[in-house]
């Protein structure tokens, strides 16, 4: 298969497992432009050969440079040093002995630098002196000025690049580390419009991509953004930013969702006022009707609504769209866009006998926890089960408890390290006293006089592995028994249904999931002044991807309101490129092991926090957020698109 | 082993945790650091300390690396000592380094690493032409094309000082040191100490001397109980800079603004040269002889006209053990009576007799340093970081880096109270029910040690009748401190132990001092936070001697070591020593008795050794002008000091004295650690040093009181105060020794009561016992 790829030393230096297919090294920009050479943290590919090497070496270091953070010698010094070396032999006045210097310059900078701009660096650089050297030596004998190529260039690190919306984790990190904590939040505030709700519940793949977790364990990123939130509220400061640009227009924004707020938040940045429709009486979306208390107080969450406020949104309660006011009706009244945000609220079946016959004391998770978000008790008894094995599982569960369910179980399919929820959860849950019940499949709700009784299962386990090698977990026959219950919560997931939403819609392509088609890089639907994100375009997924939707969406909004067309831009491009280069190597070999456990957060005592609904978590005191955040390495990767 | 790792080829032993730098400083392998600071997270920005691992592709920080069993260290292999090259050439290369007009040369640790490494024939850049840009304070210059941005200057700031005046800003090469906040800046000079490069000098004046030119005299600082150690540098018989070092007593090289940058008072124009004598009303200039006999003819007139006790004695806090212990001796020998009292007497002393009482030490429980083994940490009434800043650095790295629990009992915000976990902030004058309050709060949840309580104290029920209705929410109203702060507190303090208490001595606006030291006690012990590293209550002294003027007997009530007046062997023993055949037995009037009497017309005569009553912000008075009237009441008032002050401008005879730098001594510090200080240089003119002056006014008076050096002093007082009898000239002087040290092979006792109080419980303050 022809890959394209002309010369590569992509993944030697951080071993052959990192090295991803060289056909996925071919990559086409917006209009067509194609990718003809990379510079990057694990070596060079070139693709085309019109690509100039050395003018590529020579920006590479100037990026370098101008990203040194300055703080270790080698890097700082070495960075200005080289790139005025290979400035100097593209401006044809080379010296003999340059190569030399480079190479010495760029061994003690890879060698003893402090951080992954150090570090990483100089090595396309080294692998270029070696392979390309003849090119080196005639360059500095031709005495030629050389002609400037265009490049694309962008930073990452393996906890940025996992994130979904591409937080800068190792600046705000350092910031901390720095003592610098507006800093800090302003840097997170770039990318996340709620960071003290994010700082409670993000999913945190970042975490699981950490560097660290190759020394020692992960750096806790998460508390250490709630950290910074939780410090502008115990100052009791506003952030500053500076005043937009007014704009001209108002958009729409449908549901005050995480998308939806996100991407008011940043249409507010920009200079855009807009109108958030939202059918229920209350902001936040599932971070507010579906997160319990205990883990995200609502009075934060909707502090960080104010703000969203402050930025220039007004928001619409109970209003439903599609049954009070249609698109159409919106369109018309002059709003000059739209962000379609609504999210995936419908329950998913779990096919199991008796689950529509509408018994007393069934009740489907999302439901649940949204009577319990606005201040009910929806299910009474003292014995509960709930189905499911995510975080939707964990909340009706812990719910329970501290609604004075006694004696609650949780029932799910699999083993406990398939569940997806996350182990913390996991964990806390198991203080609380609910009890785990795995690999087990409810057949049957067992209700009498049309109340719930009890719940009939059936025990499972693990098949042969089929052909894609997963095994799959099977009912064992005649393993019958029954758990009784009055309260039976499904939590086996939600689907999204935008057609109910949205009935009147046209022009919106739906996937065949019922989702919202958009594109990729613009979050735009097919119809010209509407955009969307969020659970409702990709299903039920996470607040920090739904308000990383919120942020493309007003960022390509105003593109479209600015220019009057849409089109994707080389950054996001690039973002992409790079996620295909695999920042994150598990099979790293770091030089040592570190001895530095990450720091945890003081939690509320079981017994005592099954009581209510309050907070569980208390949050890293400074201190310890000083301390966890000088463990991060600062992994930071440069890469270089020639196009 | 497992702990074991190959150090150039020798196989060494580590504990887990150390870093590799460590590890070779404890097996005295020497590697080099630019950046390092030992009590810091490492910045790890020079890189010079690089080091080659076996099996690694590259170089690792020694001071940033855990060592791991098994490594294979290699500390001056080719290609780290070529990365260290390397890393020097780029650094002086980049700035400009012109050594001869750099007030560090000759001692710069970058300017010792170039020799080290051998440079040679770098090229230097221009020097910068813009004018220097300002620092965070006026007495600190800084050069930025001598910085290296290693951080270090900023690190002490953040993380010694926990203040934060300063960072670097600015992109890779162009970064600079900014003032980010100069208005916090404290100007302690701790980032001076901290720079290794001459990129921050001392501005107070320039040019003054090369740096190895000056004499470094050892010594110790005498304007707060810190004991902080410090050198001065005298050239020509004047002072031109104080130093300090990080290895070096228990500030570890920090001072203040005061001790570091407030010595230029010693030249100062204004110093008292000449004894005066009033004649006529004018005070005029006299010779020593003349001086002394006038005094000598005047003190004794007065006592054979009105008797020993019209005539009375005070010192400041400020004056040596030495001359403390001479003073009390002159007064109760050469005079005859026990009126001798000092200015600490509404400070310092109230906090001592409360701890004396209950315990039957007076004097802080432990040491500055046990507080890194706190877990909660009470300051209550004091503004540490403005009074001690020694406490507050150390308790704040506690906090920072140990994580201790700060808790801060204060009516007025301080800056340690921003920065507590809880701030209780009680209506002023409800201190002393607040600290009850959790007291009661305490032993109503069984909160505290029982274990305790139980085998070593004495008087809980008592105690706990005292208490009788002091419930939270009563306490809560009565102080404005909510009911839920207070039981959090309460269980804070009593269960995150050992637990440390702060209080100053000053405490400034508090009516009832004795009884909230009282209350302090009490809370310590039903906690149990006495005689475990970590614990304990720390009486804050105001003054430089305030612990050593009471240690050495100027106390009208107490012969030196607080031995009782009042037993009569105990006077025989000082009798014997003092050889006198006769000693006043009832107690003296205190200071403020003496001001009474003296406005009552029946105190005549009064000495001030250094004591400035009429200096009201000092020594708050509630009624100056009584003080100022008693003063003018007097028949006869001899002043020693060094100043012509207020209380001077009205004395019949002024002696000219000398300051800590011209006199040899010790002083103990609040952690009871008797320190020296050094003569570094002459007094002025004709100024003396108050020991010879105390010892000629004896001799004047027919009193025979010689000693041939203040050694001789120290020794003839370890002979007769059990509390020092271990302590002498040549044990101490490279390092001092807390008292109790009962003999010369004893290390001293940095923690009171850690045996426990076997013989005599500690008393719980009742109602009943503090009438
Ligand atoms: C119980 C539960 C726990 C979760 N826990 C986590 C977690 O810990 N971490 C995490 O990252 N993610 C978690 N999630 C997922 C996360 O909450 C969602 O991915 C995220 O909220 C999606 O945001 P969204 O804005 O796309 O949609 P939503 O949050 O669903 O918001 C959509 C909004 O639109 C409104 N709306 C819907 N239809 C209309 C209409 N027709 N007119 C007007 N308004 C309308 C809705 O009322 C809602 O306010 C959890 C989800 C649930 C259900
Ligand atoms: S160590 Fe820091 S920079 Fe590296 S992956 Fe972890 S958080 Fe990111
Ligand atoms: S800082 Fe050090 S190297 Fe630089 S001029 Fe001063 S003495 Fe020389
Ligand atoms: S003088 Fe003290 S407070 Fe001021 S910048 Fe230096 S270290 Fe900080
Ligand atoms: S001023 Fe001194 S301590 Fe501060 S960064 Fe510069 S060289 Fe380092
Ligand atoms: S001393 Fe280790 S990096 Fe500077």
């Amino acid at each position: 298969m022809d890959t394209g790829v002309l010369f590569s030393t992509w993944g030697h230096w951080s071993g052959e497992s990192a090295k991803p297919q060289h056909s996925q090294f071919q990559f086409v920009f917006g209009g067509n432009r194609k990718l003809k050479a990379f510079m990057g943290w694990d070596g060079i590919i070139v693709l085309d050969t019109s690509v100039d090497i050395i003018d590529m070496c020579r920006e590479y270091m100037l990026r370098a440079k101008n990203e040194s953070c300055g703080q270790c010698f080698p890097c700082r010094l070495g960075t200005e040093e080289m790139s005025r070396i290979l400035q100097r032999i593209c401006d044809g006045f080379g010296k003999q002995g340059d190569i030399e210097r480079l190479k010495d310059l760029a061994y003690l900078m890879k060698d003893s630098s402090k951080c992954g701009i150090g570090e990483t660096t100089p090595r396309p650089l080294l692998d270029a002196l070696q392979h390309y050297r003849d090119r080196f030596e005639s360059a500095i004998a031709d005495k030629q000025r050389r002609f400037q190529g265009n490049y694309l260039y962008k930073i990452t690190a393996p906890c940025t690049d996992a994130c979904p919306s591409h937080l800068d984790i190792p600046k705000y990190v350092e910031n901390i580390r720095l003592g610098r904590l507006e800093e800090s939040l302003a840097v997170i505030r770039e990318n996340c419009p709620l960071p003290g709700t994010i700082g409670r519940v993000c999913v945190r793949p970042c975490e699981f991509h950490c560097r660290r977790t190759l020394m020692d364990e992960a750096i806790s990123i998460k508390s250490l953004k709630r950290f910074v939130a939780d410090q502008e509220i115990a100052q009791q400061a506003e952030p500053t930013f500076s005043p937009p640009p007014r704009k001209q227009g108002r958009v729409a924004i449908i549901g005050a969702g995480p998308a939806g707020l996100s991407c008011a938040f940043y249409l507010g940045r920009l200079g855009y006022q807009s109108t958030i429709f939202e059918a229920l009486p209350e902001p936040g979306g599932m971070a507010a009707v579906g997160i319990p208390d205990y883990r995200l107080p609502r009075e934060l969450l909707r502090r960080e609504v104010e703000m969203v406020e402050k930025m220039g949104a007004e928001i619409r309660y109970n209003v439903r769209v599609g049954q009070d006011i249609t698109l159409e009706q919106i369109k018309d009244e002059g709003y000059r866009a739209v962000f379609v945000g609504v999210g995936a609220h419908e329950p998913s079946k779990m096919r199991c006998e008796g689950e529509d016959a509408g018994y007393e004391g069934f009740m489907t998770g999302v439901e649940y926890l949204r009577r319990i978000a606005f201040g009910q008790k929806p299910l009474q008894g003292k014995k509960a089960v709930v189905v499911g094995g995510g975080n939707v599982a964990m909340d009706c569960v812990r719910s329970s408890l501290r609604l004075g369910f006694d004696e609650v179980n949780l029932v799910y399919r699999r083993t406990m390290s398939e569940m997806p929820a996350d182990p913390v959860e996991i964990e806390e849950a198991q203080e609380e006293g609910v009890t785990f019940n795995f690999q087990i499949q409810p057949v049957r709700i067992v209700a009498e006089n049309g109340k719930v009784r009890a719940l009939e299962c059936l025990r499972m386990q693990m098949g042969e592995p089929d052909a894609s090698g997963r095994r799959r977990p099977e009912p064992i026959n005649g393993s019958n028994f029954e758990i009784e219950c009055e309260a039976m919560i499904p939590a086996i997931g939600q689907t999204c249904s935008v057609d109910l939403v949205l009935p009147d819609e046209r022009g919106i392509e739906l996937t065949r999931w019922k989702t919202i088609e958009v594109d990729e890089y613009t979050f735009r639907t097919g119809q010209l002044r509407v955009f969307g994100g969020g659970d409702c375009a990709t299903g039920p997924a996470t607040l920090i991807e739904a308000l990383n939707a919120g942020k493309k969406g007003a960022k390509y909004i105003n593109q479209f309101l600015d220019q009057s067309t849409c089109y994707s831009e080389d950054d996001d491009h690039m973002e992409k490129l790079i996620a295909r280069m695999q920042v994150y190597n598990s099979d790293e070999k770091l030089p040592y092991h570190g001895f530095e456990k990450r720091a945890r957060q003081q939690a509320l005592d079981p017994a005592r926090r099954i009581k209510s609904f309050a907070e569980v978590d208390s949050g890293l005191t400074r201190p310890q957020a000083v301390k966890e955040a000088s463990r991060c390495l600062r992994c930071y990767r440069i890469a270089l698109a020639a196009l | 082993m497992d702990s074991t790792l190959l150090l150039n080829g020798r196989e060494v032993d580590f504990r887990p945790g150390q870093t590799i730098l460590e590890v070779a400083e404890a097996h005295a392998v020497r590697i080099p650091t630019l950046c390092h600071l030992a009590r810091t997270g490492p910045t790890a920005t020079c890189r010079i300390c690089v080091v080659e691992l076996l099996d690694s592709d590259i170089l690792v920080p020694a001071c940033a690396t855990p060592a791991n069993a098994g490594m294979d260290v290699r500390t001056d292999s080719k290609r780290v000592k070529t990365a260290r090259q390397e890393i020097l050439r780029l650094l002086i290369a980049r700035g400009h380094h012109d050594c001869p007009v750099c007030d560090q040369g000759g001692e710069c640790t970058l300017q010792d690493l170039v020799h080290e490494y051998g440079l040679e024939h770098v090229p230097m850049t221009e020097p910068p032409r813009d004018s220097p840009p300002e620092y965070a304070t006026s007495l600190i210059r800084y050069w930025p094309e001598r910085c290296v941005l290693c951080y270090r200057c900023v690190s002490a700031c953040r993380d010694y000082k926990h203040i934060g005046a300063i960072d670097i800003q600015g992109a890779g090469n162009q970064g600079r040191v900014v003032a980010v906040n100069p208005d916090i800046c404290e100007a302690c000079g701790e980032c001076l100490l901290a720079c290794p490069t001459g990129a921050l000098t001392e501005n107070l004046s320039r040019f003054k001397y090369r740096t190895w030119l000056a004499d470094r005299v050892s010594s110790t600082c005498p304007f707060c109980g810190c004991g902080c150690q410090m050198e001065i540098n005298v050239h020509k018989n004047r002072v031109v800079g104080i130093t300090s070092h990080e290895d070096v007593g228990s500030n570890q090289g920090s001072l203040c603004v005061q001790g570091r940058f407030g010595y230029e008072f010693i030249a100062d124009a204004d110093r008292l040269t000449r004894p005066l004598i009033r004649k006529n009303g004018v005070l005029q200039e006299a010779g020593w002889e003349e001086a002394l006999h006038y005094i000598a003819d005047h003190l004794q007139t007065i006592r054979n006209d009105f008797g020993a006790d019209s005539i009375a004695g005070l010192t400041s806090t400020s004056c040596t053990n030495e001359e403390a212990y001479l003073f009390q001796r002159f007064m109760r020998t050469a005079i005859g009576t026990n009126n001798v009292d000092s200015s600490a007497r509404d400070g310092h002393w109230k906090t001592l007799a409360g701890l004396k009482n209950s315990l039957g030490l007076p004097g802080m429980t432990a040491s500055i340093h046990d507080l890194y083994k706190a877990r909660t940490i009470l300051v209550a009434a004091s503004d540490t970081t403005r009074e001690h800043p020694v406490y507050a650095n150390t308790l704040l790295e506690a906090v920072h880096q140990q994580e201790a629990r700060l808790l801060v009992l204060d009516a007025e915000s301080t800056s340690l109270a921003q920065r507590a976990e809880i701030w209780l902030q009680p209506q002023p004058g409800t201190e002393t029910d607040l600290v009850n309050g959790l007291l009661a709060c305490i032993l109503e949840e069984n909160l505290g040690d029982q274990a305790f309580i139980s085998t070593q104290t004495s008087g809980l029920e008592a105690l706990k009748t005292s208490l009788a209705g002091l419930t939270p929410d009563v306490v809560s109203s009565r102080t404005g401190v909510p009911e839920e702060k207070l039981r959090k507190a309460a269980a804070l303090y009593a269960q995150a132990r050992p637990g440390a208490t702060l209080f100053g001595s000053e405490m400034k606006g508090i009516s009832q001092k004795t009884a909230l030291v009282q209350s302090l006690i009490n809370l310590t012990l039903a906690c149990g936070h006495l005689g475990r590293e970590g614990g304990g209550l720390y009486p804050l002294a105001a003054g430089g001697n305030a612990q050593g003027v009471c240690d050495h007997g100027v106390l009208p009530d107490f012969f030196p070591g607080y031995q009782d007046l009042s037993r009569n062997e105990i006077r025989q023993k000082f009798m014997n020593t003092w050889n006198v055949n006769r000693l006043p037995e009832t107690p003296g009037l205190t200071r403020t008795a003496m001001f009474e009497q003296a406005q009552a017309g029946k105190l005549r005569g009064l000495y001030l050794l250094g004591d400035n009553p009429l200096d009201f912000d000092l020594h708050p008075a509630p009624d100056p002008g009584a003080v100022e009237q008693a003063l003018r009441k007097l028949s006869f008032l001899v002043v020693q000091d060094i100043f012509l002050t207020e209380t001077a401008l009205m004395a019949d005879v002024i002696l000219p004295g000398a300051c800590f730098a011209e006199k040899n001594g010790t002083l103990t510090s609040s952690e009871r650690l008797v320190q020296r200080v050094r003569k570094a240089l002459n007094p002025p003119g004709e100024a003396r040093d108050d020991q010879r002056i105390l010892m000629d006014l004896a001799r004047s008076m027919g009193a025979s009181m010689d000693f041939a050096s203040p050694g001789a002093i120290l020794e003839e007082i370890a002979g007769i105060n059990p509390l020092m009898a271990g302590i002498s000239y040549p044990r101490i002087d490279r390092r001092g020794i807390a008292w109790p040290c009962p003999n010369a092979r004893h290390p001293g006792t940095s923690r009171l009561y850690a045996e426990g109080f076997q013989n005599t419980p500690a008393a719980f303050f009742t109602g009943a016992n503090t009438a």
